[in-house]
């Protein structure tokens, strides 16, 4: 790979390029729910991700943030087709992938490619090193016998391990050099964008850091553009310029990464870095308690849909479900009070003597 | 370790947990010594394979034998050995007095029983009371650790529970017989950020409560923070510093231990700021590195370390660390 990319255009105040490389619109991902006695039918669907936009740019690391069933790992998988969307628009490089055939799809799987969170299940066991990184360059015809040995020591080094790891099996290796491994796979079609789904979350501390480290330096150089997923929020924070916090199949707020953790204005936001464990025993934080559980996503509440776990709700929250809007320079929010809640006059509704409002949050 | 004057509940004396495979011997724990003062939380921390699941199945007596085997050290239960004890008078000890809460909550429930028959099971087992009193010292038990409408839940399957929830339900159960050790292994490893921090403060609350002790373990530094009232830190396994919270974030001493802290992105960290990494990755426990364990990744490694065991040195009351540096019978 020669250092081509950080060239052409120059990098904006938040640091990465004004060029957008992948455009997502009011995307849907449902899966069936089957039931029925004699013939499997539909009868409802699991609305996993429910209408989410967002844009990447080049260079950018947007981070999608939320809990377990949020539908994260749901968009990396239908933004790679692993899955086909349910509705919506994918834009990337100025084309709609869902008008692509399944030929082109393919081709234009070399430029959006995926870091899986376990790297031991994600190398196929019996292929040395080597085998495991020509495989998509194989798979595309793209291999030239005498330049085989050359890509990959070039990218092995790239991503820290030695040429002679080459030819060792994935058993020989460690977990942080699997998934190292992994990222080099990656890498080997000179992607634009990586989807990076949880890719230190089976890693040790020490090598964790080894790898965040990496994937920074890779950005740095060539101007790759991520969407990282974790549930450490300290390592999204770490890495991403953007920040997307989603909670069943939406976004709640999207922001740059500082004014997302610093001065959250969703009411989700604010509960789930409230409950960031701190590595100093000496900060006391105060925690903002969110009761209740996670509804499932066959049946999202009316409304906003996290009215039945908020402690700022009104009885619109219930009725109406809020836009996406445009707080202030780039930060957005899906909150009908974000403004009231963010100025401190929005009073907590176990405050409010509403007896509609308490009854109804009863009801649920 | 002194004992001092303070009320020592359990005393692990140099315990050594090997395991023969077959590929040779695995020194999983190599000589481990600490005590657990009542109404304490100690926090048990390390990488994977350092040892901590392992320290935590030994106190037990749950290391599955073969191949695994304590060959050395000892165990002191409110003074008596657990080693010497027949199996029917560990029993009593283990879920009466010293209880576990498992990572996966999932794989340590009976997915065929309902979560009432579990605990009831336990309670009768443990205490003498009747059918009725068990099953409403189970409703209160799960009324205590926050499962709304518990009276109707007791008769639920653990896949009608939440993962937050089935965790909630295992330390119910731990304490049915109200232990007066809890030990936590990783217990809220496998929940989201906000359920963490319900299953945090629960805990909390059970130990203000009822002066429970816990052995936290966990790679979760945070939490380490937040749970803790004193820290082990485990490496290859060996404790390799051990202090109360404080000294250990504030005034870290062995190299390790400084990594390991180096190495987590902290919320306020830059993304231009490199993380601090430790080199090498763990090593193989059938052939461990000669000398301190920890000597081929360390930084600060000296020629002596690849020869001489460190022994463990009390640098200042209750905070001991074992390094070569702080050595001093060893020359510079």
């Amino acid at each position: 790979m020669e250092d081509s990319s950080t060239s052409d255009t120059k990098k904006n105040v938040s640091g990465y390029h004004d060029e957008v490389v992948l455009s997502v619109r009011n995307l849907r991902k449902y899966y069936p729910v089957e039931g029925g006695y004699f013939f499997t039918r539909k009868i409802a669907d699991i609305k996993a991700v429910d209408g989410v936009s967002f844009d990447l740019h080049k260079g950018e690391t947007l981070g999608l943030v939320g809990e377990s069933g949020c539908g994260k790992s749901t968009i990396a998988r239908t933004l790679t087709f692993l899955y086909k969307p349910t509705a919506g628009e994918v834009w990337f490089k100025g084309v709609d992938l869902r008008t692509l055939s399944r030929g082109e799809l393919r081709a234009n799987a070399k430029e959006l490619t995926m870091v899986f969170q376990d790297p031991a299940a994600s190398l196929d066991p019996r292929f040395t090193v080597m085998q495991s990184i020509l495989e998509p360059l194989e798979i595309h015809n793209l291999v030239d016998e005498r330049e085989k040995y050359g890509i990959v020591r070039d990218l092995l080094i790239r991503v820290g391990l030695s040429p002679h790891h080459a030819y060792r099996y994935p058993h020989e290796l460690s977990g942080g050099q699997q998934q190292r491994v992994g990222i080099a796979r990656a890498l080997t079609m000179q992607p634009q964008v990586i989807l990076l789904d949880e890719p230190v979350s089976a890693l040790d501390v020490s090598v964790r850091a080894s790898i965040i480290n990496l994937l920074i330096q890779l950005q740095d150089d060539f101007s790759f553009s991520y969407i990282f997923i974790a549930h450490d929020l300290s390592v999204v924070k770490k890495i991403s310029h953007t920040v997307a916090v989603m909670y069943l199949g939406k976004i709640m707020e999207i922001g740059d990464v500082d004014d997302v953790y610093n001065n959250a204005l969703h009411p989700y936001t604010q509960a789930l870095m409230s409950a960031i464990p701190v590595p100093d025993p000496t900060v006391k934080k105060e925690r903002i308690e969110l009761k209740g559980e996670v509804p499932t996503p066959i049946n999202p509440p009316a409304g906003c849909r996290f009215c039945t776990r908020c402690r700022f709700v009104r009885q619109k929250c219930f009725l109406e479900e809020p836009e996406l809007v445009e707080f202030e320079n780039n930060h957005r929010v899906a909150c009908h009070f974000a403004k009231e809640i963010n100025e401190g006059t929005h009073k907590l509704a176990d405050d409010v003597a509403d007896e509609e409002l308490q009854k109804q949050r009863g009801l649920i | 370790m002194e004992d001092a004057a303070s009320n020592v509940l359990l005393k692990l004396d140099d315990l050594h947990t090997y395991f023969f495979t077959e590929d040779g011997v695995v020194k999983a724990v190599d000589g481990v010594t600490f005590d657990v003062k009542e109404g304490e939380v100690l926090g048990l921390v390390g990488e994977s394979g350092s040892g901590k699941t392992v320290t935590a199945m030994s106190i037990l007596n749950l290391i599955p034998q073969p191949p695994g085997k304590i060959v050395g050290g000892d165990i002191l239960w409110k003074g008596k050995s657990l080693l010497d004890l027949p199996d029917s008078e560990l029993r009593t000890i283990r879920g009466n007095q010293i209880a576990v809460v498992f990572q996966d909550p999932m794989t340590s429930l009976n997915p065929v029983l309902t979560i009432g028959k579990q605990i009831m099971e336990a309670i009768i087992l443990h205490q003498q009371v009747s059918e009725e009193e068990a099953e409403d010292k189970t409703i209160t038990l799960l009324e205590l650790v926050g499962i709304p409408d518990a009276a109707k839940r007791v008769g639920d399957y653990p896949w009608q529970f939440s993962g937050g929830m089935r965790q909630r339900v295992m330390i119910a159960l731990a304490l049915s017989c109200n232990p007066d050790l809890l030990i936590a292994d990783e217990p809220t490893t496998a929940l989201d950020v906000t359920i963490q921090a319900q299953v945090l403060k629960l805990m909390r609350e059970l130990k203000e409560k009822f002066q429970t002790s816990i052995i936290l373990i966990t790679h979760d530094i945070g939490v380490i923070a937040e749970m803790c009232d004193r820290v082990a830190v485990m490496y290859a396994g060996n404790i390799v510093e051990i202090a109360d919270v404080y000294s250990i974030f504030k005034n870290p001493k062995h190299p390790y231990t400084v990594g390991l802290l180096g190495a987590i992105p902290s919320v306020d960290s830059k993304r231009e700021e490199e993380l601090q990494t430790i080199p090498g990755s763990i090593p193989n426990l059938i052939s461990p590195p000669s000398g301190c364990r920890f000597h081929p990744r360390c930084t600060k490694a000296m020629p002596e370390c690849s020869t001489t065991v460190p022994a463990t040195i009390e640098l200042s009351p209750g905070h001991h660390v074992r390094c070569l540096l702080y050595d001093n019978s060893t020359m510079k």
